[in-house]
């Protein structure tokens, strides 16, 4: 998977460039409108993350151009401005997701994953990790190839646990996960631990391991033992 | 009290003192032209009654020749009455219309001239008149002329004089109320026109404040003076505006470069105590950031940046939100009672609408006490979230401003009523707060 990083502040590529090729991908950073286009004329990618504003032109116009060239690779916009009409021009013009900074490293990953899975047209759309299997189509879990029934915020509680595995994840980005970024709620947080608790005890139930960790003070990390 | 009304007072007082000392000057010159004209007379009658009574051309007449009959009549004369004076030491030497003339049959002490007023009464009927006796010495003889004049004339002339003033004192009144009325309301329209745009005036609004030119150099000033400060407010407003967001804007990349590069670090084996410091500053962080994307939201609400709009079902939105806070509700063992009877359709933006109810739902779950109660009511126009839950004595609009939060929740930004606030300051709803008996009630009044 090859994935291009269209972003001007270089602390936040590095972040971005650190954080992704941990996740085995191959990453290309550029920082400015002209050699975003060069980068995008010349190879292909599975995924461009594009922060559209850029200080030497728009990123927008670089989504433009990806459509005339008929690309394949998915975009995910990042933009400082929350701005609605950005939002629904980026979508417009072919973007498939946006996210606004401050943004959880954890939560770009879910997204970029599952921008991915949608992309994947011919792949399938299971997300498998050991014994547990997510179909994102029917949001049906199998542990052993046995059905268990999950809630609607457990699956996707799983489901973000599994696309940022081997990774602590903050109880905030769960929280925000889950209910959205205006959630300003110190409630959530018990909330968090009741779920994951139910979450260990569905899947031992049908056999399945626990690889939900707790790390001390400040979140949870799905992992392998 | 009006300025127009306080204007007329001070010309009616004004134009009182003028017409009373004008009406009491006029009265005394009329008195004494008359006066003169009386003396004038008087002195003529003298001099023709004693050159008549030295030729001899007077004859003497005792009896009261005409009038007396005719006093029931239509006319009366006055001057054929009463004169005698009965005196032993006076004669009546003739008897006219208008004099009696006395003879003395011994010289008189006195030759001094009186004049005094008097009334001449026959019935009910009765005349002022003025009388001056004259002692005089005609032929080595002594006449004691009396002559009448009536005050009549002199009467008419002085109520003739006082009856034009107080005409023309009236008539003044109503031409200057009229005139003063009509005329202040003219001259007074700018000001009041000012004052309208000024009552309508918003320092949101980015409108320049515009009035009407005025021909009064007072107004005119007047005028440029407010429209100067109105610009000057706004200007200091969009100002103030824009440092809150080109500073939440600039605040964001950083927040986001610090917010990832913890992220990164709390992948890496740490101790517990730096893990914990880790936490503390993840979690200031975090906050910072709600803040700030509060803050510009608030802004652009303000901006009117939320322009598109659809019209939105309450009741399902509702559902919605209810669903996605299901859990929360049922963890906090909160009791939840939606009575959603009709539908109520609003028009507005989508995100708007979806954050005012997210807001109001998760207020009323944050603020609420274990095991209490959330009531929704839905009504055609109407939308009425309670919940129990305690209270930090801040009430009414109070419970709106900005980072306005309850003390025990230290997580809270203190924005989310902001937000809804404003809100419902955009489309123009109602909100109110109300506490009581451990109740908080909010409530939304949709316009018709």
């Amino acid at each position: 998977m090859k994935i291009l990083i269209v972003e001007d502040e270089q602390e936040l590529t590095d972040a971005l460039l650190s954080y992704l090729k941990n996740e085995g991908y191959v990453c290309e950073s550029v920082q400015s409108f002209e050699h975003a286009q060069e980068k995008i004329h010349l190879y292909n990618y599975d995924m461009i993350v594009l922060d559209i504003g850029l200080p030497d032109g728009n990123g927008l116009d670089l989504l433009q151009q990806l459509k005339t060239q008929r690309s394949q690779a998915g975009v995910l916009i990042i933009s400082a401005k929350n701005s609605l009409d950005d939002k629904l021009k980026g979508l417009d013009v072919g973007a498939d997701d946006y996210i606004t900074k401050p943004f959880h490293l954890a939560e770009l990953n879910a997204r970029i994953k599952s921008i991915l899975r949608r992309r994947n047209f011919g792949g399938n759309r299971e997300v498998i990790f050991e014994e547990i299997c997510i179909n994102t189509d029917t949001f049906e879990t199998r542990i052993h190839d046995k059905s268990i029934v999950l809630t609607q915020k457990e699956q996707e509680l799983l489901l973000y646990f599994i696309s940022n595995q081997n990774r602590v994840l903050t109880k905030e980005s769960i929280a925000e996960h889950l209910w959205g970024d205006h959630m300003d709620m110190a409630d959530s947080f018990d909330f968090i631990y009741t779920h994951i608790k139910n979450l260990r005890r569905k899947i031992s139930q049908k056999g399945g391991n626990n690889y939900l960790q707790t790390v001390y003070g400040i979140g949870y990390k799905f992992a392998k033992q | 009290m009006k300025l127009l009304t306080k204007t007329t007072i001070y010309y009616l007082l004004i134009a009182t003192l003028v017409f009373g000392f004008g009406g009491i000057v006029t009265y005394y010159t009329v008195l004494s032209i008359s006066n003169e004209n009386i003396n004038e007379y008087f002195d003529r009658k003298e001099a023709e009654y004693a050159k008549e009574i030295a030729t001899g051309e007077m004859e003497p007449r005792f009896k009261k020749t005409h009038g007396h009959e005719k006093h029931n009549g239509k006319k009366h004369d006055f001057f054929h009455h009463h004169f005698e004076e009965s005196a032993p030491h006076l004669q009546l030497f003739h008897y006219g219309k208008r004099h009696n003339i006395y003879k003395f049959l011994r010289p008189p002490k006195r030759l001094k001239a009186t004049t005094n007023d008097t009334v001449l009464r026959v019935d009910d009927w009765q005349l002022r008149v003025r009388r001056k006796i004259i002692v005089k010495k005609v032929n080595q003889e002594y006449y004691k002329l009396c002559i009448y004049k009536s005050m009549a004339r002199t009467e008419e002339g002085i109520s003739a004089v006082i009856g034009t003033i107080v005409y023309l004192f009236v008539s003044l009144l109503i031409v200057m109320i009229i005139a003063n009325y009509y005329l202040s309301r003219r001259l007074i329209q700018p000001f009041n026109q000012t004052l309208d745009a000024i009552k309508g005036f918003s320092v949101t609004n980015s409108t320049p404040l515009r009035l009407q030119r005025s021909n009064i150099l007072e107004f005119e000033e007047l005028n440029t003076l407010v429209v100067e400060m109105t610009s000057k407010i706004q200007d200091d407003y969009r100002n103030l505006k824009e440092f809150t967001e080109n500073a939440s804007h600039e605040i964001q990349t950083p927040l986001a470069i610090i917010k990832s590069k913890i992220e990164l670090l709390i992948q890496s084996d740490l101790s517990n105590e730096q893990m914990l410091y880790v936490q503390a500053i993840y979690e200031v962080s975090n906050r910072l950031s709600k803040i700030n994307k509060a803050l510009l939201l608030l802004a652009k609400i303000e901006n009117q940046q939320f322009q598109d709009t659809q019209v939105i079902d309450f009741g399902q939105l509702l559902k919605k939100h209810l669903a996605n806070f299901e859990e929360l509700i049922e963890m906090k063992n909160i009791f939840l009672k939606t009575h959603i009877t009709q539908p109520l359709m609003v028009e507005m933006n989508a995100t708007l609408a979806d954050m005012l109810i997210s807001n109001l739902i998760s207020n009323a779950i944050k603020h609420n006490i274990t095991g209490g109660e959330i009531i929704i009511r839905l009504e055609p126009r109407l939308l009425k979230i309670n919940n129990t839950g305690k209270t930090d004595g801040v009430r009414g609009e109070e419970m709106f401003n900005r980072f306005k939060k309850d003390q025990n929740s230290t997580n809270s930004v203190g924005l989310g009523l902001s937000i809804v606030k404003k809100i419902c300051d955009n489309y123009k709803i109602e909100i109110q707060h109300l506490y009581q008996e451990g109740v908080h009630e909010f409530s939304l009044e949709f316009d018709a």
